[in-house]
């Protein structure tokens, strides 16, 4: 039995055995190149889930404060192994009421990078096929077809990522995925040494560069599972305004720093607000650094243990911070 | 005026005669996005990529316009003045701002113009409602040179809406893409004089190349994939408003705004101040109704509290209210919010869905659809369409 | 260009000059200073009345403990063009309400970080504590702060 089918299945039960209101999953958007959520309420039609490594979305944005309708729903929903990370990092916060979900864990073995392969084609891409494992079979609508290798291809996130199954879910769908040796191995963050030999100067001059193009759509935090107060953010408060409405590189690196330390301890990197920015924003290159140095700091992997509380919220006297 | 014919090679020329009276914007491709950027010379326009990612309206609706500067001072005390007249007080010093450099936008397509057309119903004045004088001043210093779409895309549905990858509706000059070079038909007095300012960039175009830019254009709108057909969209969208399908469309929006910011056509904004010390700027800046306080009244009370309304409110206001108020639609089937989106809404299903009177199943509007679509090949056929809403 | 927050326009015309460099302009420096208010508030008083001479750059803000500081309070002021930002709180295990200074200085740690990977060098971003009847130790620090910023001049800073 494929992954799939292990979730077409598990969301058919939940439904007809009404431990959900709805279950989200993974479907085909307008072509195959394209999935987006699937919110399915009727067991009968379970089986437009699909499973395949160009299903990127974070789902958990969808149980975030304020999104399920009605409020009170009970929720089933997929989560690949870095989505589990977000939710664990609500449940750790008390965010998300946990009798409320019903959660099935996919294993993931690479999520695929579309913005990566749009890069390759000058025409548009329509179809995504997957004809063995590890590989991508890419058709334009200008007819031209290239078959690629899947870790080519993969979100930068994916190439080391640590945790590939889930780490908090009722289910699974599907026997585990190899995972890294944990002890050894530290997190990678080799993707910054670029930036970070820059000097000051450079730094400043590429961060205006990219910041200007930024158009303050605000998709980056409202699809952040781990934004809760997305609705009521400061960024958007104009009285007083602490975050100056006006859209230009400054104004945006400080509202995208705003959001930055508000998810501090609570973001895994999960990537969703990068694959969301329209305009193609590297916010990872934020994001990652401050994972970097919060792991430098408290040897901290935010959304890991439930147990555990995010650094942020709790303090140890024989911190060593400061003079 | 007569057609003209610009070669390929004279293309970077002809940009360069324009950028001497005028800022030019054209589609630039910037490490592998392309976007409306300002031109400067020695940069390659990108005409391949269909669509840039955003449309062109912020250089004519400023995402950021500061349309005032202010500051508190002292008012002079009048020499010789007693008792109350003598005490000094403070006033403020008003500076309004209305800049409207003259730009010249090369390489925008069809639908991005129609995007302008529909936009100035609002601005325009239209109807008696208000006149915008920002808008207008840099409406007018605009000259719109459009590009034929070559390549519709696959969320492209301009002729669903009456337009067509080729309308002249809007356009100043159009240019289409033929063998070596560019078939180009000036249109209004603005592409007339722009067209005469280049001189001997642009030669008398031969009979072959004016019929191979007509099958050019006719084979282009054929590639553009009915979506739905309008008729009675306005009156179904009406009579479901509350329906329970909007919730279920709804679902997977995140209510963030990008399809808002990239469209051709949206244009709400906010008005704010920015005081620093005894200095300020009232500015007015894009916002937009996913933004979840954007009708957020002082009281706290919100009338669109749920993502759900502020939905239906975005595709209701396009075909609905829009066009009861503006006689004119307020999409122009460019696909921007589609391909941009982060959950992939797609406005031709909600349109299809809730645009389908109650009754009727869903699927029929395709049917119909492709009847618009010949239409609209007719029309782009007819040179002399003045490109009226259909 | 007919407005610099035209987002497309500005960000195509301008990679110019180096932030604080050649182009910078010619000021004494503006350094916001933001401390609690039962220590190093107290300590800029108690210098104060102890007559210990001091830098004029330094502008106080004054809150009721370093718990209440928002990293975002340091980025604001350097968006707002400030050119060097000096936060200061009671010394661990003397804050007012016991641990506001224990939470504080994990989140300035990583503000501090975060804000050198932005390209503002670490001269400009300082944190400490300094107690109340610290007068002395007040003097020296925005001495030594506002000499460091004085050294690299005033900020043009081009992101944030
Ligand atoms: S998604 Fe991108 S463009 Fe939109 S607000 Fe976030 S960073 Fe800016
Ligand atoms: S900030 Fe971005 S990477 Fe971090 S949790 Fe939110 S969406 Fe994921
Ligand atoms: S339709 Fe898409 S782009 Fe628009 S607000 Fe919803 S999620 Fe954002
Ligand atoms: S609503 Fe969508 S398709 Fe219509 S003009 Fe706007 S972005 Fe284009």
């Amino acid at each position: 039995m494929s992954r799939q089918d292990h979730i077409r299945e598990f969301a058919a039960n939940a439904l007809t055995e009404k431990r959900v209101d709805y279950f989200i999953g993974w479907k085909q958007g307008y072509n195959s190149s394209e999935m987006i959520p699937a919110f399915v309420t009727d067991p009968a039609e379970a089986d437009q889930l699909v499973w395949n490594p160009l299903c990127h979305h974070n789902l958990v944005t969808f149980i975030k404060r304020n999104m399920p309708e009605p409020a009170d729903a009970k929720v089933g929903l997929c989560v690949k192994g870095c989505d589990s990370r977000t939710l664990v990092a609500l449940l750790q916060e008390g965010l998300v009421d946990k009798d409320r979900l019903y959660v099935v864990g996919v294993p993931c073995d690479g999520i695929v990078d579309r913005r990566k392969l749009e890069k390759m084609f000058s025409s548009e891409i329509t179809e995504i096929e997957f004809p063995e494992r590890g590989k991508v079979k890419v058709t334009t609508r200008a007819g031209e077809t290239k078959e690629l290798d899947q870790k080519d291809v993969e979100l930068i996130g994916c190439a080391h990522c640590r945790y590939p199954n889930p780490l908090y879910s009722d289910n699974t769908a599907g026997p585990l995925e190899k995972e890294p040796d944990r002890e050894e191995t530290k997190p990678d963050w080799s993707a910054l040494e670029q930036y970070e030999s820059l000097s000051d100067d450079v730094k400043q001059a590429l961060l205006e560069k990219i910041y200007a193009t930024c158009i303050r759509c605000f998709a980056c935090i409202h699809v952040c599972p781990v934004c809760v107060c997305w609705d009521k953010c400061v960024n958007r408060s104009r009285q007083p305004e602490l975050v100056s409405q006006k859209v230009g590189p400054k104004e945006n690196l400080l509202f995208q720093m705003v959001h930055m330390f508000h998810v501090a301890g609570r973001c895994p990197s999960c990537g969703a607000c990068d694959r969301a920015c329209p305009v193609e924003i590297p916010l990872g290159l934020l994001h990652a650094k401050m994972n970097k140095e919060i792991y430098d700091m408290f040897g901290f992997e935010p959304g890991v243990k439930l147990d555990e509380k995010p650094v942020f919220q709790v303090f140890d006297l024989k911190d060593q911070f400061g003079d | 005026m007569a057609s003209k014919y610009l070669k390929s090679e004279q293309l970077p020329a002809f940009l360069e005669s324009l950028a001497k009276n005028a800022r030019v914007v054209a589609p630039f491709k910037r490490d592998g996005v392309t976007q409306y950027e300002p031109w400067q010379s020695g940069k390659d326009v990108e005409l391949d990529v269909l669509l840039a990612k955003q449309s062109p309206k912020e250089y004519v609706f400023l995402q950021t316009e500061t349309y005032l500067k202010f500051g508190y001072e002292m008012a002079p005390v009048p020499e010789g003045a007693e008792g109350e007249d003598a005490v000094p007080y403070e006033t403020v010093k008003v500076d309004p701002q209305n800049e409207a450099p003259k730009q010249v936008i090369f390489g925008l397509r069809p639908c991005d113009v129609r995007g302008f057309v529909q936009m100035d119903q609002v601005f325009g004045g239209y109807g008696g409602f208000y006149f915008d004088p920002l808008y207008n001043a840099r409406r007018e210093a605009t000259t719109l040179l459009a590009v034929t779409c070559r390549e519709p895309r696959s969320t492209c549905f301009c002729t669903s809406v009456g337009g067509c990858p080729s309308s002249r509706e809007g356009a100043d000059v159009l240019f289409t893409q033929i063998e070596g070079g560019f078939f180009v038909e000036p249109i209004t007095d603005k592409g007339e004089a722009i067209a005469e300012a280049a001189g001997a960039a642009l030669t008398d175009p031969t009979d072959t190349q004016a019929t191979e830019a007509n099958e050019a254009k006719l084979a282009s709108a054929t590639k553009v994939d009915p979506a739905f057909d309008l008729e009675g969209v306005r009156d179904a969208l009406h009579d479901n408003i509350a329906d329970k399908r909007w919730a279920d469309l709804a679902m997977r929006c995140v209510s963030c705004g990008t399809c808002t910011y990239v469209c051709p056509s949206c244009y709400c904004f906010s008005i704010n101040d920015s005081i620093v010390e005894t200095k300020g700027d009232r500015y007015r800046c894009w916002d937009n109704c996913f933004n979840p306080v954007y009708t957020e009244e002082t009281s706290g009370h919100n009338p669109r509290a749920k993502k759900m309304n502020r939905f239906r409110n975005r595709f209701s206001h396009k075909f609905w209210y829009y066009p009861d108020k503006y006689d004119s639609l307020l999409c122009s089937g460019c696909g921007r919010c589609i391909a941009n989106c982060p959950t992939r809404i797609d406005i031709r299903e909600v349109i299809r869905v809730m645009g389908a009177p109650k009754e009727a199943p869903a699927a029929s509007g395709a049917v119909a659809a492709s009847a618009a679509a010949a239409a609209a090949v007719a029309a782009a056929a007819d040179t002399t369409t003045e490109g009226k809403e259909a | 260009m007919a407005e610099a927050t035209n987002n497309q326009a500005s960000g195509a015309a301008t990679t110019g000059a180096a932030p604080g460099g050649a182009g910078a302009p010619d000021r004494p420096v503006k350094v916001v200073g933001i401390v609690c208010n039962w220590c190093s508030y107290a300590g800029a008083d108690t210098a104060g009345v102890g007559r210990f001479k001091q830098p004029a750059n330094l502008r106080l803000i004054r809150v009721p403990c370093t718990g209440r500081i928002d990293p975002l309070f340091a980025l604001k002021a350097f968006e707002k063009g400030a050119d060097g930002v000096l936060i200061s709180g009671c010394h661990p295990g003397d804050c007012h309400y016991s641990e506001g200074n224990y939470y504080a200085r994990r989140k300035f740690e990583l503000a501090e970080r975060m804000i050198h990977h932005l390209g503002i060098p670490p001269e400009r971003f300082k944190w400490t504590w300094v107690s109340a009847s610290e007068g002395q130790r007040w003097q020296k620090v925005v001495t030594e702060f506002v000499a460091g910023v004085q050294k690299l001049g005033p900020r043009e800073g081009k992101a944030l």
